[in-house]
């Protein structure tokens, strides 16, 4: 059709189009190697997970050489093996109790930043992010030197230790997406809600929060799932005495039991496709800046 | 263009930094060998005074410049010089799993008896000694005790189920499980030394609430797996000990016995097991990869299931005031009913590798397991070498004998011995170090710091020194001395305030220059003899408690009470996932009623939006009905 | 007022706490002792033991090559991709779209695992030891790239269609067109793409440790970055005491960063008001 209509103008301008037709597929095709290194890299090894989390590896008694089948044992030992059930409500719980702690900690946090009475530094946002640049393991190191120095350790206390940090370590994911929502609250509204006799508790609630939903979604879902599949926050200020989805996966690849870690990642990725799903319905602009810092 | 240009000059140089493992020669023109051994587990310098790093020692040894130059004679076996790719790997299970996907190549790995016994068994490994290649210093030197442990461990192949793990495997070091434990511990505030001392003759103390909150044990399936059976079965341990004791059991059957027990891994026993490790969960401060050397001195914990190596290493720096501010005592106990001795030894996987890479890896354990290097690996790791032999003797000595500090001999602090009869004095040296004991009686010894001009032939020739010694009151003073007297070791035996240590079991057959039973006994304090009444009242004396010393080498009793932990065989399934469980806990119940509470208020808040804003459609529909 | 000074109370508190670990750290990087905590007198030596440790050296370069190389791999793969998929069908577009949120929500772990369980598959397949200097770029260009694509996707949303019309229409070739024209245009979101590749892959323990192979500074041995090498060291006992040295250098760094960029924005605002004025 396009192409009709193209050849019916004028002949310059038919040579430009074709030039800028000819270019549009050039321009397309610049993409083919992020679409192949995807392929290779980010969905083969999905695709090898799920077939291992379906298959079982069985050994030929008379040869001695060992074969995968499928089956659904991976799937059996998930749900009726005890411990990866705990594993699994231990990392939620822990996720929970991050995610709300930052929650809690960040929200009032990212509103006062964002109120310009308040912080007219624009810097100070930055520095909540800077210790990023810190390497995170070395933070993690020394959040559990100085736990250890005040007495509260993986050993006495492995899940204080745990969650403290992991606050520390998630709360600039939570900052900076609430931050961006708070810049863009719509600051008239606040104010006629409050001309109109509502008082503070009433903004909060049913002008503030509801504004900032976006925001809160996308800040949840940046720590919850990182947190719960966690491997060296947990290792190291627990003690090793609390061990997430991410320490368990870990423990089945050096076990050498793969069917039973691919599922363990499968669930994983389950858990994920929620997490896209929400992030796809509720935080759509915000995703995006989250994502530019 | 020009950045064209300088991508394609950057391109090589990364993959020059990226070659992989995969040759067996680089193209440098070096003859590689590939080692892979544990984290601190071989000799490495730490200044520039000191010897050069182990590997270096044996790249620049005189036996491999030998065999470079006689391969040299052969067409095409040029080579530059020797390559040791040194690697280190935490965990015997990294090792293994990396060798079954194929994600490593060595020539040599250093694993646990166990780990070597699978991978034997797993056909991962080749044999040793073929073509005419031998091991002769270790032949020579390992010691025959532990080497026989070692030769009993059999590793069957579902085609050859008479396979030896010796043929395989040579051993390098070697030690027991044991309690680490800090009697000053700020925790134990109220408990007697004894107290202490004697409950850690058992495992059941890490059972025990009294010590609540103070222990650490491996976060290491095996380990922990072994300690579980210790406790769990310690009736029986306790049966056949008495039985061995009483003489209706011959030594041979006792530890037949013991390491039928020891071994168990069946599914029932596991599932008995899992129930006194859940008991053990809620008693420890926390399960420790590798910290647990260091935690007990930083007096985070009091007590550390620990293996011996890594105890004399704690108790080195416990006592090392750059390291710590103030001095931790740390002791060692073997448990009394038993417990694990472990050995740590070459393999040699099954992977591409030339003739030459072959013949080098058995120089390589040659080399290490030649006693001066052994010493020299000893010193540094803490670790007790296989080899014994007279290196490792003199380093003994030194180490830990109450003689030695007082007739050290070095270059700044000469001992004279004084004939009292004619006045002549003569230098001591290390030949005299265990002269009969008697002899020593009535001799007087000099001592001289600083270096004479004239060698010194009577006793006005000495210069006086400064000596510690103990005044009336019990201080410390410094005073000026120019002689002492050596003490006499039988007598202070006697008196309880050393412990002759028998080793001749352990140097039987490897020492050369020295005499098996006069030197192999040496006079030590770091023993801690404990005396003890059973239920009958009767008195034993048992010595199941030390330090350093013991840790490193512990006397033929208690190595008889130790016992090899075999890999699990078929029955890994039941430990690993025994393990599993354990690893992973259940929700404590705080946390279960925190949790369930903070569902609760999420579901009823996201209701109440929900109904809030159904209702608000539902009044507007209303409104606009009505309107 | 009341809540002003309350604000500001909040922020700074927590602008501390958030920094406590490292400020210990820092300050105890002026004592030798092992241990945070212990105070054995006052004493710069940590710093030149820290450049004289091999191994931490090591460590740090091989963190800088791999933060850069991945960085600039991933930001060329995600900015063309980009490009690509903002000139597709509506339909392919969104589908990258997607794909691309995947490896955002991932799971580290998962990744890791996934890539070495599929490097394994395949090194046993055609029989080559897989793991190198190249399998870890692997893993660290697949924690960024995604973040290059969001980062420099808007700013084509923002970029003026008619610009790159403009150039060809005044007789640019097509790829000039797109050099001159475009990439300039998207630059700001390409160079935050690369900063913040950087940013994930020097922070990055997990797929380092699952991916490594031998190779860079490490030579035959397994390359060992800063993060695998703490990690190793924390797991036996306190931070090392050289560590701390590292920290205070790092954390100068950073804050310098933080000045900088400040200092930045702020020019960059003036500007935009002086330009806004005329």
């Amino acid at each position: 059709m396009k192409s009709n209509e193209a050849a019916t103008k004028t002949p310059k301008a038919d040579k430009k189009a074709k030039a800028k037709r000819f270019f549009a597929l050039q321009r397309k095709y610049l993409c083919i190697p992020y679409i192949i290194f995807f392929i290779l890299f980010i969905f083969a090894p999905i695709v090898i997970i799920l077939f291992y989390a379906f298959t079982y590896e069985v050994v030929d008694p008379a040869t001695h050489t060992a074969h995968f089948e499928f089956s659904w044992q991976p799937l059996v030992n998930f749900f009726t093996d005890p411990s990866k059930i705990n594993v699994l409500f231990v990392s939620l719980f822990i996720a929970t109790i991050t995610t709300l702690i930052c929650l809690i900690i960040g929200f009032p946090l990212a509103y006062f930043l964002a109120d310009k009475k308040i912080n007219k530094n624009a810097v100070l946002v930055t520095l909540f992010v800077a210790p990023m640049w810190i390497n995170f393991v070395l933070r993690t190191g020394a959040t559990r030197d100085l736990l250890t120095w005040f007495g509260i350790n993986g050993g006495t206390h492995p899940y204080l230790a745990t969650i403290i940090g992991m606050v520390q370590n998630y709360l600039p994911f939570v900052i900076l997406p609430l931050y961006t929502t708070m810049t863009k609250l719509d600051k008239s509204q606040i104010e006629a809600a409050g001309d109109l006799g509502a008082n503070p508790a009433q903004v909060m609630f049913k002008n503030i929060i509801p504004q900032a939903i976006p925001g809160i979604v996308s800040a949840c879902l940046m720590t919850f799932m990182p947190t719960m599949s966690s491997y060296v926050i947990s290792d190291v200020l627990s003690e090793g005495k609390i061990t997430l989805f991410g320490n368990y996966i870990e423990l089945e690849f050096t076990n050498k039991a793969w069917n039973d870690g691919s599922f363990m990642a499968f669930v994983m990725l389950l858990f994920i496709a929620v997490t896209m799903f929400i992030s796809q319905k509720f935080g759509k602009d915000d995703e995006k800046e989250a994502g530019q810092w | 263009m020009n950045k064209k240009m300088k991508w394609l000059a950057v391109a090589p140089l990364i993959f020059a930094a990226s070659s992989g493992l995969t040759s067996c020669s680089d193209a440098s023109g070096y003859l590689l060998l590939r080692v892979i051994n544990s984290e601190d587990y071989i000799y490495l310098q730490e200044d520039e005074s000191e010897p050069e790093d182990m590997v270096v020692q044996f790249e620049k040894s005189e036996a491999v410049q030998n065999y470079l130059d006689e391969l040299a004679t052969q067409e095409g076996k040029h080579y530059k010089g020797v390559k040791v790719i040194y690697d280190t790997s935490d965990t015997n299970e990294t090792l293994y799993s990396e060798l079954q996907t194929g994600k490593s190549h060595y020539d040599l790995m250093n694993v646990s008896d166990y780990m070597a016994q699978k991978i034997v068994s797993g056909k991962m490994a080749i044999p040793l000694y073929q073509n005419g290649n031998t091991i002769p210093k270790y032949e020579t030197y390992a010691s025959a005790s532990v080497k026989g442990i070692l030769d009993a461990i059999k590793a069957p192949q579902y085609d050859k189920p008479d396979i030896v793990l010796a043929d395989y495997a040579v051993g390098y070091m070697w030690g027991t499980l044991g309690l680490l434990f800090n009697p000053d511990y700020p925790g134990f505030s109220g408990l007697e030394f004894d107290e202490i001392i004697n409950d850690m003759q058992s495992v059941e103390a890490l059972w025990n609430s009294k010590y609540k909150g103070t222990i650490s044990v491996k976060n290491s399936m095996r380990d922990t797996y072994a300690l579980g059976v210790l406790y769990t079965y310690k009736d029986e341990f306790a049966e056949i000990k008495t039985k061995y004791e009483n003489g209706t059991m011959t030594l041979q059957q006792y530890k037949d016995a013991f390491s039928d027990i020891f071994n168990r891994c069946d599914e029932k026993s596991v599932s008995e097991v899992k129930l006194s490790l859940d008991a053990l969960k809620e008693n420890v401060f926390g399960l420790e990869v590798d910290s647990g050397k260091q935690d007990i001195i930083t007096k985070k914990i009091g007590i550390n299931f620990a293996w011996s190596g890594d105890a004399v290493y704690s108790m080195d720096q416990g006592e090392d005031l750059t390291q710590v501010s103030e001095e931790v005592e740390l002791y060692y106990s073997v448990p009394e009913l038993g417990s694990n001795v472990w050995m740590d030894v070459w393999v040699m996987p099954d992977c591409d590798r030339s003739e030459e890479q072959y013949k080098l890896a058995h120089m390589f354990l040659d080399f290490l397991s030649d006693p001066v290097n052994a010493a020299q690996n000893m010193n540094y790791t803490g670790y007790t070498s296989f080899v014994a032999g007279d290196s490792i003797l003199e380093l003994v000595r030194d180490w830990y004998d109450y003689r030695t500090g007082e007739i050290y001999v070095d270059e700044e602090f000469q001992v004279y011995s004084y004939d009292a009869v004619s006045g002549d004095i003569a230098a001591i040296d290390y030949s005299d170090f265990s002269r009969d004991n008697n002899d020593r009686d009535n001799e007087l010894l000099y001592y001289s710091e600083e270096e004479l001009e004239d060698v010194p032939t009577t006793v006005d020739d000495l210069l006086p020194v400064m000596v510690e010694e103990e005044d009336e009151e019990g201080n410390i003073v410094e005073v000026h001395k120019t002689y002492g007297m050596l003490s006499n070791v039988t007598e202070m035996v006697a008196a309880g305030e050393l412990e002759a240590v028998d080793l001749r079991y352990f140097f039987k057959d490897t020492i050369e220059e020295y005499d098996l039973d006069a030197d192999a006994i040496f006079y030590s304090d770091c023993y801690l003899p404990f005396t003890y009444e059973d239920e009958e009242g009767v008195e034993h004396q048992n010595i199941s408690v030390g330090r350093q010393f013991f840790c490193q080498y512990p006397n033929e009793e208690t190595l008889n009470r130790c016992a090899v932990m075999k890999d699990y065989g078929d029955n890994n399934k039941y430990v690993m996932k025994m393990w599993e469980n354990f690893k992973s806990n259940n929700l404590p119940t705080w946390a279960t009623v925190l949790f369930i509470v903070i569902i609760a208020g999420a579901v009823a808040l996201i209701s109440y939006f929900v109904i809030n804003s159904l209702m608000k459609k539902s009044t507007r529909k209303k409104r606009i009905e009505n309107n | 007022m009341v809540k002003k000074i309350i604000g500001r109370c909040y922020i700074y508190l927590i602008l501390i706490l958030m920094y406590l670990p490292v400020l210990v750290l820092i300050a105890f990087s002026f004592t030798e002792a092992t241990n945070v905590g212990e105070w054995t007198g006052f004493s710069f030596n940590l710093f030149p033991r820290l450049f004289q440790s091999e191994e931490i050296m090591t460590a740090l370069a091989n963190t800088v090559i791999i933060a850069i190389t991945s960085a600039l791999a991933a930001t060329i793969l995600g900015t063309l991709g980009a490009i690509g998929a903002f000139y597709s069908k509506k339909r392919a577009r969104e589908a990258i779209d997607l794909a691309t949120q995947i490896p955002v929500v991932n799971a580290e772990i998962v990744v890791a695992f996934s890539l070495t369980v599929m490097f394994v598959f395949i090194g046993n397949i055609i029989n080559v030891y897989m793991f190198s200097f190249w399998t870890l770029l692997v893993g660290h260009i697949c924690l960024s790239i995604p973040f290059v694509y969001t980062s420099v996707k808007p700013k084509l949303q923002q970029m003026d269609p008619s610009l790159y019309e403009a150039a060809l229409d005044l007789g640019a070739s097509p790829s000039k067109a797109l050099g001159k024209v475009i990439i300039p245009e998207i630059m700001p979101g390409v160079f935050s793409g690369f900063l913040l590749s950087i940013t994930l892959s020097l922070d990055d323990f997990i797929v380092t440790a699952f991916t490594r192979g031998s190779g860079l500074l490490s030579g035959e041995k397994k390359i060992e970055t800063l993060s695998t090498l703490i990690q190793a060291k924390i797991k036996k006992g306190p931070i090392p005491p050289e560590m701390r040295a590292l920290t205070t250098i790092l954390f100068v760094v950073v804050i310098l960063a933080v000045i900088g960029v400040s200092i930045y924005k702020n020019r960059q605002d003036k500007k935009e008001k002086t330009r806004r004025a005329f």
